[in-house]
């Protein structure tokens, strides 16, 4: 009985794989012309049954799919707020360093163009800025390691910002011009009238050129530079022709003239330290 | 009507119905990139359910009419599923494993042989489709899908399939102990 079960089982496998050997043989590489015909009769039977059961089905399936959209959606957003932080990060990135390459190109354009080489020019970045209203210095990453001194004379891309005060050996601090304490001596570099820059008393962000011998010569507009030489004994000494400012007004009544500086001295980067300005 | 032929009607209706599923619904969503497949785990929980002989039958019949409803090369589903069905029921027969995992295993190991067997079939037909990681990735990926989906479908299966079902001897076994019919201390 149990022999008989076991051939009845294993002869209906070997029919029925036969039977699927036969179908595949008679239906590979489109020779079955009449098992096409069977197909496609069964498809035209059966599409109308399909589209009925996915017309029913259509809820389940659009739930199923808003389910994978919103998985989808949610991974997509994740990945694309990666990206867009890299990006902002890469762009970042590439803004600081486009921009320290504009400042020291700049530089090197001032350097050949005043002839500063021999002053010993040192690159540094300014790694503290000024910190309010009562700070008038920035800290640089430059400091007697490279070369730099006390009283040495700091110029950025825009012109003479300050002089060195202090120096330890990887960092220095910048007094800026616009520090009560600081003075260069400078002149009109139209009228050649001599002054000496200081802060407005009161007002930062405002340069004035004091002790003008003949105001009226000078006009809103000129370049006001350093003169190249130490007019009273606190005078920093810069070399001659770097830009400070310009002329934004004149008083004829006190003798001075007022500067804005070309110079952003609340947001400095790239600075250049004069470590061998020969002395006057 | 006998219970053979409740059987026959019901394994019919169970293989037109899921095919249709398959065809107008499952097929077309893709989850992580791949398609759930009921076919394998419908065969597979008939095999497993009614036997290797109605098992193999059963696994021909879906296998043939997926071949129509697909438009491919005729008889390809059929061997393929001929076979899961044939080994689900010999799993059965052999083993009887009763383990509450045994429909997730047998599920995951119907959709590996049918995945690799059309593979190979196609393969050996000519395909051009590229055998690489792409299709180990989809092919394990269906297999997890279709594991996470066999429990309900042989749960369904079984639902659809016992009441024209010989009775199992064990089921008889176990109810009348429960009821105290075959308990030896039941008895006098």
């Amino acid at each position: 009985m149990r022999d008989k079960t076991v051939r009845r089982r294993r002869a209906l496998l070997a029919l029925l794989v036969a039977l699927s050997l036969i179908l595949i043989s008679a239906s590979f590489g489109g020779s079955g012309g009449a098992l096409h015909t069977v197909q496609s009769g069964f498809l035209d039977v059966v599409s109308p049954v399909e589209t009925g059961a996915s017309k029913v089905l259509t809820p389940v399936h659009d739930l199923i799919h808003w389910v994978d959209d919103v998985f989808h959606a949610s991974s997509q957003r994740d990945t694309y707020r990666r990206e867009l932080a890299a990006a902002d990060r890469k762009i970042a990135s590439l803004e600081a360093s486009a921009q320290s390459h504009q400042d020291t190109t700049k530089l090197r354009r001032i350097d050949s163009t005043l002839q500063l080489s021999p002053d010993g020019p040192v690159d540094a970045s300014v790694i503290e800025q000024p910190n309010g209203l009562w700070v008038s210095n920035v800290t640089i990453n430059a400091g007697s390691g490279s070369g730099v001194h006390v009283n040495d004379p700091v110029i950025d891309p825009d012109g003479a910002i300050g002089t060195v005060t202090e120096v330890a050996p990887s960092s220095s601090i910048v007094t800026l011009l616009n520090d009560p304490s600081s003075g260069v001596a400078a002149r009109d570099s139209s009228s050649r009238e001599f002054g000496l820059v200081v802060p407005e008393p009161g007002n930062q962000g405002v340069l004035q050129m004091a002790d003008v011998s003949r105001p009226s010569k000078v006009s809103v507009g000129d370049l006001i530079v350093t003169a190249g030489e130490r007019t009273t004994q606190n005078a920093s000494f810069f070399p001659a022709g770097i830009v400070i400012g310009k002329v934004t007004a004149v008083s004829a009544t006190n003798d001075t003239v007022t500067v804005a500086p070309t110079a952003d001295l609340t947001s400095l980067d790239t600075v250049q330290v004069l470590t061998s300005v020969p002395a006057p | 009507m006998s219970d053979a032929t409740n059987l026959i009607l019901r394994l019919a209706a169970l293989a037109f119905v899921s095919v249709l599923v398959q065809v107008a619904a499952v097929a077309q969503i893709q989850i992580f990139g791949v398609n759930a497949d009921l076919a394998p785990l419908v065969v597979a929980s008939a095999g497993f359910l009614t036997g290797a002989l109605s098992g193999a039958a059963f696994g021909f019949g879906v296998g043939l009419f997926l071949d129509l409803a697909f438009a491919q090369t005729l008889g390809v589903f059929a061997l393929v599923f001929t076979l899961v069905g044939y080994g689900a029921g010999r799993v059965r027969e052999l083993r009887a494993p009763e383990a509450p995992f045994t429909p997730l295993l047998l599920g995951a190991a119907a959709t590996a042989i049918a995945a690799v067997g059309y593979a190979i079939l196609e393969i050996s037909l000519g395909a051009t489709s590229p055998v690489g990681l792409r299709l180990v990735r989809d092919i394990l990926l269906g297999i997890a899908l279709n594991s996470l989906i066999a429990v309900p479908v042989y749960s369904i299966v079984r639902r659809w399939l016992i009441p024209a079902l010989p009775e199992d001897p064990r089921r008889r076994r176990r109810r009348a102990y429960t009821t105290g019919g075959l308990s030896p201390l039941s008895r006098p």
